[in-house]
């Protein structure tokens, strides 16, 4: 018995859901619910307005599906709609993070499993408090790097989508990702080899 | 953590080579010559070597967060708001613009009622004198209009002129038309709240329920 898989592209399925296929939008909330509530809460640290935020992104999605240019790629164009609700909701809650607060949502079974080199537990040490400083260091940036540099190297974006992104030149984007990272660095020095 | 010798100075590289090192961090493919050229810097600056070495461990670090855990029924809450969203964005678009409609309406209404009314208890010519004393309720023979069982408990009404009283009531129009040489406004818009004449002046009773033009219109709106 063969199994026929078919994943549809981004332009395919968008494509269906303009056409009334109701089925097609689930899928896509499906495909892109984890990349765009992880890119929230990595913003926010708050799981309970990263969830809020999510259903909110996917209700301006299926209203502005429509105008949507499916020839175009789609995920910078929903993370762009993920980062402007961020980034009024921050404006409104001015949302601050503490160490500790942070320390008590990053379970250490989930670190161990995502370290690579060796069983070398003083590695291992190293590797998980240098990613709770980065992770802490990063709600110590300004908004516009932290989104920079989330969607640079979480998101996997090049300059140019992250420029589409966020509405701002390229050029922006290279000052900020720069500026950004030496920020992080700084709050991180003591933590690295 | 501890370290057994501290690591070197690395707050910034050397002016010089900050293109190609921001390049590398950047992840943009260098050329053969440019690669070499900061490879042969690194192994004799040290600044510059800890520098890509440290913040490419930050960057690193950065890439490889650990996941983020989706809360599992996300998608259904997702969907069901989704089909709930026509239903809500026409309660979000009417509601707001009935409530709109029937406040301007009473605010409008309000004080018209209590013209046209002296204005109809005058025998219908030019509107009376506004005086607070010619404005208050006084008690009253019982109306000819009145429906209400001879002797019962009547609260108090309005006073219908019994030695005049109007052979004909004025027309919406007449009303709408004097209303406006006073206050300006359109009789075009007056005449849509004025009763029809089909259905006569109204009576003591509902003037009574009414009371609009002594109460405060802003009093009916607290519960908005």
């Amino acid at each position: 018995m063969t199994v026929v898989s078919l994943v549809h592209s981004d332009a395919t399925l968008i494509a269906q859901i303009k056409a009334g296929n109701e089925r097609g939008f689930r899928d896509l909330v499906n495909r892109y619910a984890s990349l765009v509530y992880a890119y929230i809460y990595r913003m926010t640290q708050n799981a309970e307005l990263s969830d809020d935020m999510t259903q909110d992104v996917f209700l301006k999605v299926h209203k502005h599906l429509h105008t949507f240019d499916e020839t175009r790629p789609f995920k910078p164009w929903l993370l762009r709609i993920a980062a402007n609700t961020t980034m009024s909701a921050l404006r409104k809650q001015k949302h601050t993070v503490s160490l500790d607060a942070l320390q008590e949502e990053t379970p250490g079974k989930e670190w161990v499993a995502d370290t690579q080199p060796g069983n070398d537990p003083s590695h291992l040490a190293e590797v998980r408090d240098l990613s709770q400083q980065v992770l802490a260091g990063m709600q110590t940036l300004a908004p516009n790097y932290r989104q920079a540099l989330l969607l640079r190297y979480s998101n996997a974006l090049s300059y140019e989508e992250i420029a589409q992104t966020l509405e701002v030149p390229v050029n922006t984007i290279r000052t900020w990702i720069k500026r950004g990272r030496e920020k992080l660095k700084a709050h991180v020095k003591e933590y690295l080899p | 953590m501890t370290f057994s010798a501290p690591p070197p100075p690395s707050s910034s590289p050397c002016p010089e080579m900050e293109g190609l090192i921001d390049a590398s961090l950047d992840g943009l493919p260098l050329a053969e010559a440019e690669q070499q050229k900061l490879e042969a810097h690194r192994s004799a600056c040290v600044a510059c070597d800890t520098y890509l070495r440290q913040m490419h461990a930050v960057l690193d670090a950065l890439t490889d967060l650990p996941p983020v855990t989706t809360p599992p029924d996300l998608t259904e809450r997702i969907m069901q708001r989704v089909q709930e969203q026509p239903a809500t964005l026409k309660r979000r678009s009417w509601v707001p613009l009935g409530v709109a409609a029937a406040v301007a309406a009473i605010l409008i209404a309000a004080p018209l009622w209590g013209t046209w009314e002296r204005s109809f208890q005058t025998g219908g010519g030019t509107l009376a004198s506004s005086s607070p004393s010619e404005r208050e309720p006084v008690q009253a023979t019982p109306s000819t209009k009145s429906t209400k069982t001879p002797g019962a408990q009547e609260p108090p009404a309005r006073v219908t002129p019994q030695a005049s009283p109007p052979s004909k009531p004025p027309s919406r129009k007449v009303i709408a038309e004097e209303i406006e040489a006073e206050s300006g406004a359109s009789s075009d818009l007056l005449i849509a709240f004025l009763p029809l004449e089909e259905e006569g002046p109204m009576s003591d009773e509902a003037l009574l329920v009414f009371e609009p033009y002594d109460a405060d219109p802003m009093s009916s709106l607290v519960g908005f």
